[in-house]
């Protein structure tokens, strides 16, 4: 096999930073390989693909040592057009990779750069929109696209191009779990059609498929080699910040034979070697959720129609939220969460019906009152995030809202405690990370003490134990009494925080109910186009009530002693 | 002037002159409307902070980004005409001023290229130029708008003055704020995407500075006094900016 | 927010070529430039006027109407007072009115109104990557109008970008809602700041992605789209050069439609 690629101790250092972003990284690639690299935030990933094509050190001042051979000639001796032959780049956001108006252009954009005439551009654009799966939208406005259409465009207008590599950075990340499952797929079939192909992603579902994972931690590399000798090793994956696959961490801690990577495998393997008494489904009864008054957000009638918008985004939505509850509403893009989670606080005004805060209309609320009440954090912290200092910006809502120093002060101190950002205070919030800031963005609503907070996507962006810390932080929260709402994509996160689910879908909320209850119903979840995760998935065939691991075993044990 | 046409070689400035272009055209199309103070031809123009940072971070993309901003927003807001070219010039000016001007208004000027809150040089070159461009930039407007007929010089080169520096006042807590994630964040100062050494203290740079400034100030007094042949001053003004900018 | 003036329609205006319509705008504008009579740039206006109904840019000039309006008027109220003619109809201390400087003024007020309906005709019959496209093929460096079309595509990113920061920070109890000028400016930071950053995080994956599809600011480029000139387009420029030609006659070998001679 011809190599394609090959690193030798790389190293790059950022200017101004004290760290080295990369060092002593070596590797090669093979022609038509599937690799895929997997590490915590900040463990150098990007910039090591930005390395594979040359962007550092040809963009970013800083101390570069080592070499980057692409086909034989090193990146720094290629210029930019005749490196975008060699190597594409795909990154997370797709928005910043689209220039053209409409779908066929975007793919021409990248051949007309290299000058190619318009004959082979049309014959490349019909090659390519099939292989993306968007033939026959060539004049579509990609204004109109969906997230993930955009991202498989991005992927398209980069291969069209016809590099030797593929680099992809995190293409998934912004999307929802169809769009994902899109983006994968296409993955699948340019590995089929012997594509080399490098894709960072931190979900470990979609390493399975690889020929190679790499694995890094602070800079350099831990691990090289076939994924499912990796997969298997739990205690490596948590250090490098990805998820363990839940089927191996079950396996491992119930002492059982075998490396599972996918449900199907475990669930064959838990019945070849018999190791589970199978029992009757569980028919989950819901629980009262829509009984009582105690409510602290409650929707009665709700539709809502964007001004100049031909249909509603949601129509006919009642619920109650209780005090203290923690809740996670749930669904693709487009089915109107974050509409809907706007009407908490009133940024948005329903068209129709009415929403409660309290028992009270929000429209019959000043908005500084329902700043008090209802805390809202939005999912980019990049948003919001404007003082010098860590300290002001979580105090400015207390500032605004005309409190005095001394509790400005406190509420602070508190806030940060909680979100663990104690010495801090001081630092510029543009120089944290994505998930200190995210931490930051968090605080600063919780200074003002709301009664409820409302989180979207607040785990975007972030590697494993930053989700866990965030989740766990919130669930505190929670258990000091505040009412806490997720918007999520995550099925483990609502899975294992949320007390209860709220499954949307084109507007319409198509569930709702204790979190077991709902992840029961998985037809129900299909149709909303989600897939629980696999220890779900696991324990509804098995008929068990455990929805993460730790349950699991527990309940799978009990049983044990029970049969001896 | 040599950067303001060599930043066109550097992918990374061609792309800051699109996104300072649309940030500009963004914020004055969303407050078009909101407080005009001549119907289509200029309003209470809340994107004024922006005009310095952008001259200051972004230099010559700075400069062709708020001239591109510019008639952006004349097209999105329906106003696009032969006064948008003079619109182009005036706010070009507004970001070639800042970079050109910084290390070169002798005495008042800065003596390294960068912001520093508590270095009061760093302050009399901000606020020095402040003053210079907005009043070059309504000269330079004022003149081309009253030749086309659309109002009077005495009128509007005042209020695009006044404009301007009201909103690089405020502009400067928009520096402050962000001068130094830009810098050393995410490594977009101009003069390090660039990879160049901006001209120090020059007898050309003075020369060039100070053309621009008696320029300047003479158009704007020439408005203010009467009795004076106002238009043959104000049509040197112009000379004057135009010559200076070249030397700079 | 639209934000944009185009109408999606198929006149025959829609279907000239780029070229033509960025030409023929020009032209009428220096036309416009030409006189300084209410008669002959109110014809010209009215002349604009049609061509704007023929071209479906009715709604556009409709929902401008305020501006036209106001401009016109305070074109018509300003001059008088800031140009001198020799027949005076009034005077009260140092001021004074003549009939020249009222005739330029109301000529000022349909000159710019006609700026502006060409200006709209141009948008609402042009998308705004023909514009670029026309640009280009008239020689404007590929850089400049790839900064220009992709500042134009930005808008609209930057504008949602806005609101969802006005959002964010409303939420944390920002009051936008004050009426107060000074004040406003000063919440003014709170999202600019955020915007700001934000925009400019976007630089370096725009510039990253833009080199990854082989873009490089001294590249020999082609293009997919070749918008072609038609014979009907080579009519319209015909026609309009011949305009043109003739308003520049009138103008200055046979000084027409002027009222206030020193001026254009």
């Amino acid at each position: 096999m011809d190599i394609v690629v090959s690193i030798k101790s790389l190293a790059f250092t950022y200017q101004n930073a004290k760290e080295p972003s990369i060092r002593d990284i070596n590797g090669e690639i093979g022609d038509g390989e599937y690799l895929m690299i997997m590490g915590h935030g900040g463990a150098g990933k990007s910039t090591l693909c930005c390395a594979m094509n040359g962007i550092v050190p040809r963009f970013y001042n800083g101390e570069y040592s080592g070499n980057v051979f692409i086909a034989g000639k090193q990146t720094t001796q290629y210029n930019p057009s005749d490196m975008a032959k060699r190597v594409g780049l795909v990154l997370q956001d797709f928005e910043a990779q689209l220039f053209s108006t409409n779908v066929e252009l975007e793919i021409a954009f990248g051949l007309e750069n290299i000058g190619l005439p318009s004959v082979e551009i049309n014959r490349r654009i019909d090659r390519y929109l099939d292989l993306i799966g968007l033939n026959g939208m060539r004049k579509v406005d990609i204004y109109t696209l969906s997230g993930g259409q955009k991202q498989r465009l991005a992927i398209g207008s980069v291969i069209a191009m016809e590099p030797n590599v593929v680099v992809m950075d995190e293409p998934t990340t912004d999307l929802d779990p169809v769009g994902r499952q899109g983006v994968l797929s296409l993955a699948g079939l340019l590995r089929d059609g012997k594509r080399t192909l490098v894709m960072v992603d931190n979900e470990p579902d979609a390493a399975v498929g690889a020929d190679k994972l790499w694995l890094m931690k602070d800079g350099e590399m831990t691990a090289q080699g076939v994924p499912g000798d990796y997969l298997k090793d739990e205690k490596l994956l948590v250090s490098c910040g990805v998820m363990p696959l839940q089927t191996i961490s079950l396996f491992r801690r119930m002492n059982w034979q075998g490396d599972p990577l996918t449900v199907e495998a475990a669930l064959e393997l838990i019945q070849k070697n018999n190791l589970v008494q199978y029992r009757d489904r569980i028919i989950w009864t819901d629980s009262n959720v829509f009984s009582g008054n105690n409510f602290i957000i409650e929707a009665k009638d709700l539709g809502y129609r964007y001004p100049g918008a031909s249909q509603d985004v949601l129509k006919d939505i009642n619920f109650g939220i209780k005090r203290g509850e923690f809740v996670a509403i749930l669904g693709q893009n487009g089915s109107g969460k974050t509409t809907l989670a706007k009407h908490f606080n009133r940024l948005l005004k329903p068209t129709s019906g009415e929403l409660l805060v309290n028992g009270k209309q929000t429209t019959q609320y000043r908005q500084n009152e329902l700043a008090r009440l209802i805390g809202y954090v939005f999912q980019n912290p990049d948003n919001q995030i404007f003082a010098s200092t860590v300290k002001e910006e979580v105090g400015f809502g207390l500032k605004v809202l005309g409190e005095n120093a001394k509790v400005i002060e406190k509420n602070v101190a508190e806030a940060l405690a909680v979100t663990g950002l104690e010495g801090y205070e001081n630092m510029s919030p543009f120089v944290l990370s994505k998930g200190v800031r995210q931490r930051v963005a968090v605080a600063s609503v919780l200074s003002v003490k709301p009664e409820a907070i409302i989180l979207d996507e607040p785990t975007t962006g972030l590697d494993y134990q930053h989700q866990r810390g965030s989740l766990d932080m919130l669930k505190r929260l929670n258990k000091k009494g505040h009412t806490v709402v997720i918007i999520t994509h995550s099925m483990w996160i609502a899975e294992e925080y949320a007390d209860r689910c709220i499954v949307m879908k084109d507007g319409e909320i198509i569930s709702d109910g204790k979190t077991r209850a709902v992840f029961a119903d998985e037809d129900c979840l299909v149709r909303a186009s989600l897939v629980p995760s696999p220890i779900v998935r696991l324990s509804n065939r098995l008929g068990t009530k455990a929805m993460n691991v730790d349950d699991m075993v527990k309940e799978l044990s009990d049983e044990s002693i029970h049969l001896q | 002037m040599r950067y303001a046409f060599l930043m066109w070689n550097n992918t990374r400035m061609i792309v800051l002159v699109a996104v300072s272009a649309a940030i500009y055209a963004a914020a004055l199309a969303a407050f078009k409307t909101a407080i005009p103070l001549i119907p289509g031809i200029t309003e209470v123009r809340v994107a004024g902070i922006f005009l310095m940072t952008f001259g200051f971070l972004f230099g010559p993309a700075g400069a062709w980004g708020l001239g591109i901003g510019n008639v952006i927003g004349d097209l999105l807001g329906g106003t696009l005409g032969p006064a948008s070219i003079a619109g182009f010039f005036g706010n070009f000016l507004l970001g070639y001023l800042p970079y050109t001007m910084w290390l070169t208004f002798f005495p008042f000027a800065e003596t390294s290229y960068e912001w520093n809150a508590k270095n009061p040089r760093s302050w009399s070159a901000y606020i020095s130029i402040n003053v210079i461009s907005s009043f070059a930039c309504a000269v330079t407007i004022g003149l081309m708008v009253d030749a086309l007929g659309f109002v009077p010089y005495a009128v509007v080169s005042r209020i695009i003055a006044i404009n301007n520096i009201i909103g690089n006042f405020l502009g400067v807590i928009l520096l402050i704020a962000v001068y130094d994630v830009t810098k050393n964040q995410l490594g977009l100062l101009w003069i390090d995407v660039m990879r160049v050494k901006p001209v120090g203290l020059s007898v050309r740079g003075i020369c060039g500075a100070w053309i621009i400034a008696i320029g300047s100030i003479a158009g704007i007094c020439a408005g203010f006094i009467p009795g004076l042949p106002t238009t043959a001053i104000i049509w040197s003004s112009l000379m004057l900016i135009i010559l200076g900018s070249l030397i700079l | 927010m639209n934000l944009s003036i185009y109408s999606d329609d198929k006149t025959w205006l829609h279907s000239l070529d780029p070229r033509t319509k960025l030409f023929g705008t020009t032209i009428v504008f220096i036309v416009c430039l030409c006189f300084n009579h209410p008669l002959h740039t109110g014809a010209i206006a009215l002349c604009m006027f049609a061509l704007a109904l023929s071209a479906g840019a009715q709604k556009a000039i409709w929902k401008l109407r305020y501006i036209i309006l106001m401009l016109f008027l305070f074109s018509a109220m300003l001059w008088p007072f800031f140009t001198s003619g020799k027949t005076i109809v009034w005077t009260w201390k140092s001021l004074k009115l003549t009939r020249e400087s009222i005739l330029y003024g109301l000529a000022m007020g349909f000159r710019l109104s006609t700026f502006v309906i060409t200006g709209l005709i141009l948008m609402a019959t042009t998308k705004n990557e023909e514009i670029t496209d026309g640009l280009i093929k008239m020689k404007i460096p590929y850089p400049l109008a790839f900064a220009f079309s992709t500042a134009l595509r930005l808008v609209p990113t930057f504008v949602k970008a806005g609101a969802t920061i006005v959002q964010a920070q409303v939420s944390r109890g920002l009051d936008l809602e004050s009426r107060n000028i000074i004040s406003r400016f000063g919440k003014f930071i709170p999202l600019a700041v955020p915007m700001f950053i934000s925009a400019i995080r976007y630089t370096n994956l725009l510039a990253m992605a833009l080199e990854s599809r082989g873009f490089s600011p001294d590249m020999q480029r082609t293009f997919f789209y070749e918008p072609t000139m038609t014979k009907r387009d080579w009519i319209i420029l015909y026609f309009l050069a011949a305009l043109l030609f003739i308003s520049l006659y009138m103008r200055i070998i046979l000084n027409m439609g002027v009222v206030m001679p020193g001026r254009i």
